[in-house]
């Protein structure tokens, strides 16, 4: 059996699926934060898979788009993960929590 | 030329079926431990296993940028902020909101079933890759000759991400008032004799004014 790419998007669309559902489920803040990490690990094992079987252009050159969009992925994420955990540490210091259900500071 | 072709495919298939499960693991562990270290270490294994599929597709220096950024770098930020939370990082659980989770999960797992069922017939023809497929040599070239402005544009976001994660992190005295009701609270007291001060002063400028004119 070979590997075809419907292998690396089933995968990537089932850990997708399952770091949507902890981020819906979990209410820790810091666990959300990490469900947003899998599932944009999960988009750039997609791209990175697409860009496997994407075939060379008319020129001859191999094509590396893929890549290079995964990257930029992995540089958003990180500032997206220091913002957030930021974020988490400015919620414990007001409420001595990290429930996403006590941060409603702006309905009050 | 040589070309990227794994030494067997039968070694292709077993690597990603073992890292697939890992991954996969890795995922459950993280959304599933109580305890947030134990999570941290799901994500961790969740960010290896992946690092080891990119490998198997080539992608060698984003295998690399993964291990680096994502183990190295976020996966040790996140165990540090749990540890400076210490108990508090573990929220208790209760029953709230049960059935918006459950209609959520049920979201989620219709979704998700759509997917699986609609890319298992993806077929695409495998292309030939040269050795350079991947490495950083050929992507650094790629992001510097056409992704040059994107990139410029990522370093300006992550020094946006630094400064804002400075200013919102760093947290301001005035804002314990939110939850410290307490009057006899030490930055009051320290504040207390403040007004007094300034209006002397005030009276001591009006004075001297007065003895100018």
């Amino acid at each position: 059996m070979t590997i075809q790419i419907s292998h690396y998007l089933i995968l990537s669309a089932l850990l997708f699926s399952i770091g949507a559902a902890g981020f819906l489920v979990r209410r820790n803040s810091l666990v959300a934060l990490m469900c947003i990490e899998l599932m944009l690990n999960a988009v750039n094992l997609t791209l990175i898979a697409f860009n496997r079987w994407m075939p060379a252009n008319a020129g001859g050159a191999v094509p590396h788009h893929g890549h290079v969009f995964a990257f930029f992925v992995i540089a958003v994420a990180a500032a997206e993960a220091a913002l957030g955990l930021a974020i988490v540490l400015s919620l414990y210091r007001i409420r001595k929590v990290v429930r996403t259900d006590d941060a409603n500071l702006m309905k009050e | 030329m040589p070309t990227l072709r794994p030494p067997s495919t039968t070694l292709e298939t077993v690597v990603f079926v073992f890292f697939a499960a890992l991954a996969v693991l890795g995922a459950f562990g993280t959304i599933l431990s109580r305890n947030p270290i134990r999570a941290a270490v799901g994500l961790f294994v969740h960010i290896v296993a992946l690092a080891a599929l990119y490998l198997n597709l080539g992608a060698h220096f984003l295998g690399v940028i993964q291990l680096l950024v994502y183990a190295g770098a976020v996966v040790v930020l996140f165990v540090f902020v749990i540890m400076l939370l210490g108990p508090a990082a573990n929220s208790p659980k209760d029953g709230r909101g049960i059935g918006s989770r459950g209609a959520a999960l049920i979201g989620v797992a219709g979704i998700a079933a759509g997917l699986i069922s609609t890319l298992q017939y993806v077929r695409l023809p495998l292309p030939e890759r040269t050795d350079s497929f991947g490495t950083m040599n050929v992507v650094g070239s790629f992001l510097f000759k056409q992704g040059v402005i994107p990139f410029e544009m990522i370093g300006v976001t992550l020094v946006i991400a630094v400064v804002g994660a400075f200013a919102i992190a760093r947290g301001k005295h005035e804002r314990r008032a939110l939850t410290d009701p307490d009057p006899t609270a030490p930055e009051k007291l320290a504040e207390g004799p403040e007004p007094d001060a300034k209006s002397a002063k005030k009276t001591a400028a009006k004075q001297s004014a007065e003895g100018h004119s």
